[in-house]
């Protein structure tokens, strides 16, 4: 192959595109990256953090399957919790604060050495298509590449405006061009293309805050790994610091509310709801004396801090003032004010469940590209993505994702269902098998999938079904002995049992040498068992209707009897299986029968 | 499940009925009709007269009513056949049509056929079968309601409430590094157990569909020649009402179906009470009316008012004890209407009752004395209730069972707050939610579908 032929080009260095281009040059496809800045490689545009309720599972998912973000954020976090600790372990989560400079070397590092991967720094302007399939990317570079896929993951570089106060700019990320050409291009082939908003807060000099005045929150005492490579995290955690905006800080938001961006009627595409600018919060809870605000290091030996809670685009002076009130925050020196940013999307109904669009084969996208907000979800879409992408080269069959299996797969089934309103987030609730989604089970879900896909090594391979066997093993013990008239296994799953405390004491489990982690999984199955067989009578219609597959080329006009809306619904969301078409919003149970009758036609004739 | 693409047959009018309507619908419903009539009618939405040839040698003269897809009832291709015919004459047609492989419709499939078409929703559907079924008006007026959408409304608002809950308890459990406080678990489990009340209320004040299926009946009790024959003809109409005899002795027990203003039930003559029964067949025929007496709903005990001698009459009422009884003195043509509060009042002394005088004859009375067993009836029919005002809501046994397991559900929700089990709460409370939705649309599954269709009536 010569030297600007590659099989996949991934679009974008950030999160979606490191999990991307990783996971294909892994599966052995001859990979390029395209980013603007090389240095700039898992850049954490925002909060300085990975997890967190939803996203830590995701995270956990892209380790088991053989990813990096786990990795990253083991070799350079700087504060790890639990979250939810005290909930049951289905809706426990890991986060970790990181050095986002050293988890950024990390990541390009890690890059640099792979395999069949290679990072060429140019802008990607355009798409070339031949016969609706990617044929080649033209570069900045004044480079055309050749290439079968194209993996886009473009955060929100795509005709990037930023905006604080009245002041409106081109950019993709703060000192960074936006990418307008590449827009133009997915015009030209044909992708709807629409807007989404999102913002970040300021972020000041560690050194000229008032630690005296804030409050202190710890991590874990002992921080756990996210990566199940990792035994430990051996380095030293640092704490985050709390505090309030108070009453006179509300009165100079409502002020100055003139002045904000959102009462200008300016931004057009939608912000996250779950992320509301601290001026947005004014006009939502006018009632609330004090919003809590954490104050988190951005490195192991802070210089800056990342004001979380404190979302907002207000003009600058606005901003000082603000922090000026704040107790801890007198005295401080922004080293960068907070900003809002307008960016291009697509929409992910024109998307297959690879991943790949409808429009043109080989074209993938991921993250942000698709409407969703985060760092975990684009790499869950990212991991996603290069695995089809790698395949198609290969010829091998797509791998889909069930909701069943994974939060990615939950991720990618509502982006194709359920339309996009507002920037999409990972949460618990939107998973109904969330009680074997967990984080802890990650490995046991996807592991086997990302070793028979070529992504998880044979390190990762042998540690799993080690642990794997001596799970089944514990399991075996606990049904065929017992404590208190029923088996062990039945008694974990009593409510309140000091079983779960004491079983890693018994003289059986001691002698067995089990890690702790093994110990967890035996419990946390006892503990769900009675559970898990509602979990799947609730969802009983769900397998049989996943089965059962709706072709690509069926004609809803031409179903007879079917309502206007849902003929309109299925023509757009295109729904891959019955069981897509019955959570597509507005369809009714008699809706889905209609189908399936004509299905039953449709492969009779 | 139904085969749509098959075309199916019911007959739809009462078999005794001279007017014979036999439905066809399918997508094979004009292929038919063109194979059996002289005319081959076009698909079109019509009324036609056509001759159908249900054998080479034998046609019939039918009234054809077209209805074109999507335009009827169960929203395929509809043909009503009407046609005055006997019994021999629709079973031809019947074997004639099952020839031309037409399938004879399964239980309710018109009405399935309707909702799988989305002509119908669920409970539309449920309340269509409720008025197949409905005995009496005041089933009706609530099976009216289902469709209305009182169930909706009813149950509607404490989805509601079990959905906020829901959402209270995923928000402390997705948003729980907010400082927010969204919902205590002391508050959930106040908020549950009251949901949990109103359910229990539901159950409690409402009817029985099934209780309502079977029709009541009404006996007609007194000593022989107390005219109870003739006030049995007189309420039916006609001597030709008598429909049915049920041959449970030698003796048949004579009944009739009655339709009232508010009810309907079946009238029984129950002949056979005798003072001193003396032959053995006369002692198996009182004991078989006595049960039947034991066994109705009402009875109406008859005395001949101009009879001077009573001691036969005062026998016969021991006999029986229902608590629901009208006490009629008959025949009050035969005394002079002067002397009647007399012998109305001699009645009342004798018996400790009230009686109520009629003429069957002179058809006296009889009016008012329909009102009194209508009345009767529906405070049997509902209990101690009011019957204008709360006869609750009609609920068949899958709404009770539905509303019962939303009941259990929540009760293990609460056990599971109060441990600290919020993700798994949360989880029973969708299966609440669920159940309590089964009742109108949502995620509704196969088997609860092939359950509520086969307990229907064939056709509309």
């Amino acid at each position: 192959m010569k030297k600007n032929e590659f099989d996949c080009i991934v679009i974008g260095g950030g999160h979606a595109g490191i999990e991307a281009c990783h996971a294909a040059a892994k599966i052995g496809v001859k990979t390029a990256l395209v980013t603007i800045r090389k240095d700039r490689i898992g850049e954490m545009s925002c909060n300085p953090a990975i997890g967190g309720l939803a996203k830590g599972q995701i995270a956990r998912e892209v380790d088991a399957l053989g990813g990096l973000m786990g990795l990253a954020i083991d070799a350079t976090g700087i504060q790890f919790k639990i979250l939810n600790s005290s909930k049951g372990p289905a809706v426990q989560a890991p986060r970790a604060q990181a050095d986002r400079h050293k988890y950024q070397d990390w990541m390009e590092q890690r890059l640099e050495q792979t395999e069949n991967l290679t990072i060429i720094e140019a802008f990607a302007e355009d798409i070339i298509v031949e016969n609706n399939a990617v044929a080649g990317l033209r570069c900045s570079d004044s480079g055309v590449y050749k290439t079968q896929t194209i993996v886009v993951t473009t955060g929100t570089f795509l005709r990037g405006q930023m905006y604080m106060g009245d002041d409106w700019w081109d950019g993709g990320r703060i000192e960074e061009p936006a990418s307008n050409k590449l827009s133009a291009s997915l015009e030209r082939i044909g992708l709807q293309i629409e807007r989404l908003a999102t913002g970040t807060p300021p972020r000041i000099d560690a050194s000229t805050i008032d630690y005296d005045k804030l409050e202190m929150q710890v991590g874990d005492k002992e921080p756990k790994p996210f990566s199940f490579l990792n035994k430990s995290i051996s380095q030293q955690q640092v704490p985050c610091w709390i505090t309030y905006t108070n009453e006179h800080i509300h009165q100079l938001l409502i002020d100055n509310m003139h002045r904000a961006p959102i009462s200008s009627g300016k931004i057009k595409g939608t912000k996250p709801r779950h992320c509301p600018s601290i001026e947005a919060k004014m006009l939502a809870y006018p009632d609330k004396k004090r919003h809590r605000i954490f104050l988190e290091p951005e490195e192991a030996e802070a210089r800056t801090i990342y004001c979380n809670g404190l979302f907002t685009s207000v003009p600058k002076d606005v901003q000082e003032k603000m922090l000026h009130m704040m107790p801890g925050t007198e005295n401080a020196r922004i080293i960068r004010y907070g900003y809002g940013i307008e960016y291009d999307y697509c929409p992910p109904v024109q998307l297959r469940r690879s991943l790949e669009t409808r429009k043109v084969g080989g074209l993938f996208m991921a993250g942000q590209i698709n409407g969703t907000s985060g760092y975990e979800e684009a790499a869950g879409q990212g991991i996603a993505a290069g695995i089809n992408a790698a395949r198609k080269v290969q010829g091998k069959d797509v791998v889909i994702f069930g909701r069943d299996q994974s939060y990615i797969g939950v991720m990618i089934d509502d982006l194709l269902t359920k339309g996009i309103d507002e920037p999409y987030r990972m949460f618990t609730s939107r998973a109904e098998f969330r009680l074997w989604l967990r984080s802890d089970n990650a490995d046991r879900r996807l592991t086997a999938l990302g070793r028979e896909i070529g992504l998880a090594d044979s390190d990762r391979w042998k540690l799993f079904s080690n642990k794997l066997e001596k799970i089944n093993e514990l399991k075996s013990y606990l049904r065929s002995h017992r404590s208190n008239s029923m088996t062990m296994w039945k008694h974990l799953g009593q409510p309140h049992n000091s079983l779960a405390d004491n079983l890693a004491g018994l003289e059986y489990i001691r002698s067995k040498n089990y890690i702790r982690e093994v110990i967890d999984a035996a419990i946390i199955d006892a503990k769900y068992a009675g559970y898990m067989e509602k979990q799947n009578r609730l969802a009983a219609n769900f397998h049989s209707r996943e089965k059962k597959k709706i072709p690509d080329d069926i004609d809803y006009n031409q179903v007879l009897h079917l309502r206007a809306e849902a003929r309109q619904k299925f023509s757009k969301f295109k729904p891959a299986t019955l069981g897509q078409a019955g959570r597509i919003s507005g369809i009714t149970p008699a809706d889905i029968t209609v189908v399936q009758i004509h299905l039953k036609k449709y492969y009779r004739s | 499940m139904y085969d749509m693409t098959e075309t199916v047959i019911a007959v739809s009018s009462p078999t005794h009925d001279n007017h014979v309507i036999v439905r066809l619908t399918g997508p094979g419903t004009f292929d038919i009709l063109n194979q059996i009539t002289k005319q081959k009618p076009a698909r079109k939405q019509a009324t036609t007269k056509v001759e159908i040839c249900v054998d080479p040698e034998l046609f019939l003269d039918a009234r054809l009513y077209l209805f074109v897809s999507p335009y009827s009832y169960t929203g395929d291709d509809l043909a009503e056949i009407h046609f005055n015919s006997n019994r021999a004459l629709t079973e031809a047609l019947i074997l004639k049509l099952l020839e031309l492989n037409v399938k004879m419709a399964g239980p309710g499939e018109f009405t399935a056929r309707a909702y799988l078409n989305g002509k119908i929703d669920l409970a539309q559907a449920e309340a269509v079968n409720e008025i197949i079924i409905s005995s009496n008006r005041f089933q009706l007026s609530a099976a009216e309601k289902l469709l209305g959408g009182r169930l909706a409304n009813e149950v509607g608002s404490i989805s509601q409430e079990i959905l906020e809950s829901i959402s209270l308890l995923e928000a402390g459990i997705d948003f729980s590094t907010e400082d927010i406080e969204f919902l205590t678990a002391e508050e959930a489990v106040e908020k549950l157990t009251n949901i949990n009340k109103s359910l229990e209320n539901i159950v409690e004040n409402s009817i029985d569909c099934e209780l309502l299926m079977e029709l009541p009946s009404v006996g007609i009790a007194g000593a022989p020649n107390s005219g109870k024959s003739s006030l049995l003809n007189t309420l039916l109409g006609k001597p030709r009402s008598i429909v049915s005899g049920i041959a449970k002795t030698t003796r048949d027990i004579l009944s009739g179906h009655m339709t009232l203003d508010n009810s309907q039930c079946v009238l029984f003559d129950c002949a056979g009470l005798l003072e001193k029964p003396e032959i053995i067949i006369d002692q198996l025929a009182q004991q078989a009316a006595i049960e039947s007496l034991s066994n109705s709903s009402l009875v109406i005990f008859c005395v001949d008012i101009s009879k001077e001698n009573l001691s036969q009459d005062i026998h016969i009422r021991k006999l029986f004890n229902n608590c629901n009884v009208i006490n009629l003195a008959t025949k009050i043509d035969l005394v002079r209407s002067a002397s009647l509060p007399i012998h109305i009042k001699r009645l009342n002394d004798t018996f400790s009752s009230d009686f109520f005088g009629v003429s069957a004859l002179k058809n006296r009375n009889i009016t008012g004395l329909k009102q009194n067993i209508d009345s009767k009836l529906l405070q049997h029919l509902i209990g101690p209730k009011d019957v204008e005002t709360k006869y609750g809501l009609l609920l068949n046994a899958r709404h009770k069972g539905a509303v019962a397991e939303a009941i259990e559900n929540i009760n293990q929700a609460i056990s599971e707050i109060k441990d600290q089990n919020d993700e798994v709460a949360a989880m029973l409370l969708r299966s609440a939610y669920e159940a309590i939705g089964t009742m109108e649309q949502q995620d509704i599954e196969d088997k609860v579908l092939e359950k509520i269709f086969s307990n229907f009536c064939i056709g509309k």
